[in-house]
């Protein structure tokens, strides 16, 4: 028990002195992420599984993240002799963070289909559920 | 130096490019052609059964909008139950004919939805072709993918299931299928999120599309778990398996058809298991560099195992409480194929589920079927992470066209790839001329002129190096070169004749010759189906045997009670059970299901063996799995145990219903004029009863060579009436008596 101990301390102090400060940024966004999937998996297992998609959605987006996030890592990990940097792992780490940040609206409105499930004020066609479809709602003055 | 001359300037990416270009093209006009055997023969009408439901929901989907048919309750199948078709179907291919529809009104092209659905799948074998060119060229090299290409646009186990005018799953599916497997090698290969992303975005297309989607997330995950235990895990494998499961599942439960299933249900569970453990080999990796030998074996062997034993152990227990489901019937049959028979007849009674016989191999597949395990040994011997990935295709098709017949399908993409991997390396060996033994051999002669005793140890030395290049002579090069290309050409013709002959038929017209080699059309189904359109009320209900639910839904546009989708075993236990019963019996499980119209299929006069009277033995199984104490299924044979229709048939047989409806007048026919009446020409006797009197339903119409056979179900009799004089009235009086008489008192009082 107490090698095991000693054989995480050791890795702790290592970690601490060798990874570059970015991928410190990387693996502290990444911690925070699978903070936010055990409260929510903890919650479920409480309260219980009602509505069943709303738990799958945020449990899986975090789980979402959270590998997305690692394979960012692995990426621009200089220790890693394959040549990477693509910009296109960039660009998804943006996309990702930028919904997950900002309301989920003010991405979601502008993608055609999806669009429709969200009443946004004025913007776009409105709906309550994806499947159900709703007529258009009457014009306001 | 001169300008090059020439089309191309000499120029070889582009004469590959052309070359490339015109070989896919052709394949794509040649796969489409050779589909279109039906279409030049009859008409452009929609196949089958299945295609029938398919094209209806298509028609209601590009009738109303998208949404009304996603929500779509059809309260015109399975009568009185309905079904909720938005929530029963794979929508990829309705969504892909609706599509292409609407693109093609919008510039102002109209084209019929039928021709559409016609069309769509000898169109879309083009583009598989395309799609396993550009897999096989990631495995192997561009040459092998044209080969490739070129096999799958004909081969008849793919062709079957994707001729003009069957509107299936399967048209689709197996080009989003490929078109997967070739996006998971490229990102396998990459490493990339890209990729992997685009590979979740196909998936999801396949997902709307087939309910064999399963073999996908079950093979992807097999494929990262044996690259980890072959040793060739690296962060390109994670990447691209993280990205692909997350993604692709977080699609997949955007069908309404699939919901929860990927998290609830034992066929998913594989893929994330193998999720769990390429997070757990991923941080291993990550550790290895960090700490020393010793320690980390420590850790990653002790971790591993607990991890393993805690996972088997959760997953147990889920299944155990019930969270998540256990394997499902059509899976589980796979493995235990004697399961079905006995607890799902349904499943076993279908004919394409059972197993396969070598000559449907040979068949479907004909060269390729040989030449496929050469492909497979050179993948083996020039192995690396994506050559594993065909071999575990390869071993996991066979296993299961083996298993079903139907299952072919899915072997056909592998074969047609090792093939043209097998064809692409031998006539790369062969095709070629050798210039580096021609070079060696001069480097020889030089020596030998001019230092003699080190010549001979230089000619000896460098002649068995010379002599394994040259081992193959240019004649037997060439030899072998013509015998393949040979090989080729039996292939195509093998293919044309296949297609042309067994899998064009279009089921809804049948076709025979006379003696004079003319053509007769029998087309008595569409003419029984027309006959129900015009001639019955719009809301009659339809009664038959399930095979044929579609077509009168989707051609003669009536309720009917049970129909292909088999989602309700006890409903069609209760047709079942009113077909074996005998009229009175019949009649009142009639009455409860408000069934109108009774149709049968009879092919006693034509000899056509798919008739009901062959199926019967089928609804009495299934429909004793429900009601064992009412219907057994010994009744039904005659005392030498054996299935007749015959004089020797047991009684039970003469008087159900089925046999009623089936010969009814068909004792008064007679094939000529000596010859005794009732000669059944599919079972080939004489039937048993021949005097048969209808008491609670009655003809409505036959068609014109007996094919099909429909009958009224007449409304309850009235009550049966008595003349006046006869009626008989118990009288309630007692004769008179002495104390009864009147003018005394019956109770004597004393005084």
């Amino acid at each position: 028990m107490s090698s095991s101990v000693k054989v995480l301390q050791n890795l702790f102090d290592n970690y601490q002195k060798t990874t570059p400060q970015k991928l410190k940024i990387v693996d502290a966004y990444m911690f925070y992420i699978l903070l936010t999937g055990i409260f929510q998996f903890i919650y479920c297992v409480l309260v219980g599984t009602f509505p069943f998609n709303a738990f799958l959605s945020g449990f899986i987006s975090t789980v979402a993240s959270f590998v997305l996030a690692a394979c960012l890592r692995i990426q621009v990990n200089e220790e890693n002799k394959e040549d990477w940097r693509t910009y296109g792992t960039y660009g998804a780490t943006a996309f990702l963070l930028a919904v997950y940040i900002c309301d989920w609206k003010a991405v979601g409105q502008y993608i055609p289909l999806w669009n429709k499930r969200y009443i946004s004020d004025g913007l776009k066609q409105c709906n309550d559920s994806f499947f159900v479809s709703v007529p258009q709602p009457p014009a306001e003055k | 130096m001169a300008a090059p001359k020439g089309l191309l300037r000499g120029n070889s990416m582009a004469t590959t490019s052309l070359l490339t270009f015109a070989i896919l093209g052709l394949a794509w006009f040649v796969g489409f052609a050779s589909r279109l055997f039906a279409i030049v023969r009859f008409e452009s009408i929609i196949h089958e059964f299945d295609p029938w439901f398919n094209y209806r929901a298509t028609h209601q989907m590009v009738a109303t909008n998208f949404y009304d048919f996603l929500n779509w309750f059809d309260e015109r199948a399975w009568y009185p139950l309905g079904r909720i078709v938005g929530g029963t179907v794979y929508p990829g291919l309705m969504v892909t004919s609706g599509a292409i529809h609407w693109a093609l009104e919008a510039i102002n092209f109209p084209v019929h939805i039928r021709d559409i659905c016609v069309f769509l799948a000898p169109t879309f074998s083009g583009l598989t072709a395309i799609a396993t060119y550009l897999l096989t060229k990631e495995l192997w090299s561009a040459g092998a993918g044209l080969f490739a290409a070129a096999f799958i646009a004909i081969s008849p186990g793919y062709t079957s299931r994707s001729v003009a005018g069957s509107y299936d799953n399967e048209g689709i599916a197996i080009f989003a299928l490929q078109f997967t497997y070739f996006l998971w090698v490229k990102s396998l290969k990459e490493g990339s999120v890209l990729w992997a992303s685009f590979c979740a975005l196909s998936y999801f297309y396949m997902v709307s599309a087939w309910g064999g989607y399963v073999f996908i997330i079950n093979l992807i995950p097999l494929h990262a778990l044996i690259l980890i235990i072959v040793g060739r895990y690296s962060s390109r494998l994670y990447i691209s398996y993280n990205a692909f499961y997350i993604l692709g599942t977080l699609l997949s439960m955007q069908i309404p058809f699939v919901g929860f299933q990927p998290v609830r249900t034992s066929e998913h569970m594989p893929a994330f298991g193998v999720f769990g453990l390429l997070q757990i080999v991923g941080a291993m990796q990550y550790l290895r560099t960090r700490l020393s030998r010793s320690q980390f074996m420590t850790l990653f062997v002790g971790g591993l195992t607990v991890t393993g034993i805690l996972g088997t152990v959760f997953y147990f227990a889920l299944v155990a409480f019930g969270y998540v489901a256990p394997l499902s019937g059509r899976f589980y049959s796979l493995w235990d194929t004697g399961y079905a028979k006995i607890h799902i007849p349904i499943i076993a009674s279908v004919s394409e589920h059972q197993p396969t016989t070598w000559v449907s191999f040979f068949f479907d597949l004909h060269i390729t079927a040989a030449i496929f395990p050469v492909g497979l040994w050179y993948c083996v011997k020039n192995v690396n992470d994506e050559r594993i990935f065909i071999i575990i295709y390869a071993c996991t098709a066979v296993y299961f066209a083996g298993v079903m017949v139907r299952l072919m399908l899915t072997l056909t993409p592998v074969v047609c790839v090792l093939s043209g991997i097998a064809f692409s390396y031998i006539f790369e060996k062969y095709l070629k001329d050798d210039p580096s033994s021609s070079n060696s051999k001069d480097g020889a002669e030089k020596a030998t002129l001019y230092d003699k005793p080190k010549a001979k140890k230089t000619l000896t030395v460098n002649e068995p190096a010379s002599q394994q290049e040259e081992s193959v002579g240019m004649n037997t090069k060439s030899i072998v070169s013509v015998v393949l290309m040979l090989l080729l050409l039996m292939f195509v013709v093998h293919c044309t004749y296949v297609t042309s002959n067994a899998y064009s038929h279009p089921s809804v017209v049948l076709q025979s010759s006379t003696q004079s080699g003319g053509r007769v059309i029998m087309d008595d189904f569409r003419e029984a189906y027309h006959w129900l359109r015009e001639n019955t009320a719009d809301d009659a209900r339809i009664m038959s045997w399930w095979d044929y639910g579609y077509q009168i839904a989707g051609m003669a546009n009536r309720t009917t009670l049970v129909d292909n989708n088999t989602w309700n075993n006890s409903h069609i236990a209760l047709v079942g059970k009113a077909m074996s019963s005998n009229e009175s019996a019949a009649y009142e499980i009639m009455k409860e299901l408000d069934v109108d119209y009774v149709l049968i299929i009879f092919g006693g006069m034509l000899g056509y063996s798919g008739d009901d009277i062959n199926k019967f033995l089928w609804m009495v199984r299934i429909a004793e799995g429900e009601h064992p104490k009412e219907i057994k299924e010994s009744n039904y044979f005659t005392e030498a145990g054996e299935y007749s229709v015959g004089p020797q048939a047991s009684e039970t047989m003469l008087n159900c219903l089925m046999y009623k409806m089936s010969y009814y007048r068909f004792g008064e026919t007679r094939l000529g004029y000596q010859q005794a009446g009732g000669f059944d020409r599919t079972r080939n006797y004489v039937i048993g009863k021949k005097d048969i009197t209808l008491e609670h339903i009655e003809e409505a119409y036959t068609t014109e060579n007996w094919l099909v056979r429909i009958y009224r179900v007449k409304k309850q009799e009235n009550r049966p009436t008595i003349k006046y004089t006869e009626r008989q009235l118990r009288s309630k009086k007692a004769p008179a008596k002495g104390s009864n008489k009147k003018g005394t008192f019956r109770t004597a009082t004393k005084v």
